[in-house]
């Protein structure tokens, strides 16, 4: 049965959490891993083709590839405003936190995905939604193109943001059922649920 | 509306890389567009830019991106940078301000570039009802071109082929949201970038 997040100590139990799987390094290292590879696939999803074909090519420097990959990045570049790319860092953030517990969970409480609740519906909204974030709205628009609806996105209120919201409301649900799925069990020695 | 690129868009891509300007729908009918550079069609490198000058993306591009395109690609190299119209967001001074901005170029074509970067410096505040009065205002303190001639061409579509021209083109491109630039060098297509990308990518763009 899956339930919602609806008192203060759901959300301490979420922190408690997460504070716990990242205060592991390995863990650690890998949401940052993995949250850096977001935020970089976001944020070159209008342009994925020839992001990559200026990754792989030998024509330009490490430097260069460097310096473009940085150009893309909200607030290092200039694709996107500030509501955007704080959507795309938070989603970045909160797949990376995702995955990681997702991982611990799977790693060392000896469970199957099918077990993990949300996670992979969290991950598919946040890429989702944050490729909806960039204004151009690269991914969506192909998607949406097909019906003959292109111009679609442009009519909402937020220009594509409310999709980045979505998502990152079903990320913070997908971290929830996760660390609700881990109530009894213990991270590091220490008891995930102080409240049972 | 021009946003209703749909499958074809969808398809296309941008057209293949190595096409020749000639053959390419976004280089297609580039007079009496405005530009910077060289000649569009003798320049070695050519960026056609599909823009709505209503559009928040565009306006982030010239205020953030523009000029180091036009002084680290456009001018030390022989180069052109040509801006085509095309209605993405739907707001009603989308289709005013373009033919005022055509209607300009035809007139002064640097004052056309100035026309289009203060629609994009007040893109947020500019509407449909203070649209005549801002453009004429701009005009008449900004520059030499004849307000009135210009807000007259405006209010009768007199570029109404060319824009259309614009759209059909840039359906046919591939263009799904503006900004969208196509990039040729040496005649051919090179690579088409989408979003109010860096000048970085451009560089990248003629690079690789």
């Amino acid at each position: 049965m899956i339930s919602l997040p609806t008192s203060r100590s759901d959300w301490r139990l979420v922190g408690r959490t997460v504070r716990l799987v990242l205060g592991r390094p390995p863990y650690a290292s890998f949401a940052l891993l993995v949250g850096s590879l977001v935020a970089i696939g976001l944020s070159a999803s209008q342009n994925l083709r020839f992001v990559v074909r200026v990754l792989v090519s030998a024509e330009v420097s490490i430097g260069f590839k460097v310096e473009f990959l940085s150009s893309l990045l909200p607030f290092l570049g200039p694709q996107f405003d500030a509501f955007h790319g704080t959507a795309i860092y938070a989603i970045a953030a909160l797949t990376g936190v995702n995955v990681a517990v997702l991982a611990y969970h799977l790693l060392e409480h000896d469970l199957s995905v099918e077990g993990s609740g949300g996670s992979a519906a969290g991950v598919v909204f946040g890429t989702l939604g944050a490729g909806c974030a960039a204004c151009g709205p690269g991914i969506l628009a192909g998607v949406v193109g097909v019906v003959g609806g292109a111009g679609l996105l442009t009519a909402l209120p937020f220009h594509g943001l409310e999709f980045s919201m979505v998502a990152v409301v079903v990320l913070l649900l997908s971290i929830y059922w996760l660390a609700d799925g881990m109530r009894g069990g213990e991270i590091r020695g220490c008891p995930v649920d102080l409240d049972r | 509306m021009g946003a209703t690129a749909g499958l074809a868009g969808c398809l296309q891509q941008g057209g293949s890389s190595g096409e020749s300007v000639e053959d390419h729908p976004a280089a297609n009918a580039l007079d009496g567009q405005p530009f910077i550079g060289e000649a569009p069609l003798e320049a070695e490198k050519l960026i056609v830019a599909f823009e709505d000058p209503t559009c928040t993306s565009c306006s982030r591009f010239h205020t953030s991106t523009f000029d180091d395109v036009r002084s680290e690609i456009v001018e030390p190299d022989s180069a052109s940078f040509v801006y085509r119209p095309y209605r993405y967001t739907g707001r009603s001074w989308a289709t005013p301000a373009i033919h005022a901005v055509l209607e300009t170029t035809a007139r002064d074509r640097d004052a056309a570039w100035e026309l289009l970067g203060f629609y994009y410096d007040t893109v947020t505040s500019l509407s449909g009802s203070s649209f005549a009065t801002e453009t004429r205002s701009f005009l008449e303190t900004s520059t030499s071109v004849d307000a009135e001639a210009v807000i007259a061409a405006s209010e009768a579509r007199t570029h109404q082929s060319v824009l259309e021209t614009a759209e059909a083109d840039g359906d046919e491109a591939g263009v799904v949201s503006t900004p969208t630039f196509y990039l040729f060098q040496n005649g051919t297509f090179e690579t088409e970038l989408t979003g109010s990308v860096d000048v970085t990518a451009f560089e990248a763009g003629f690079r690789v």
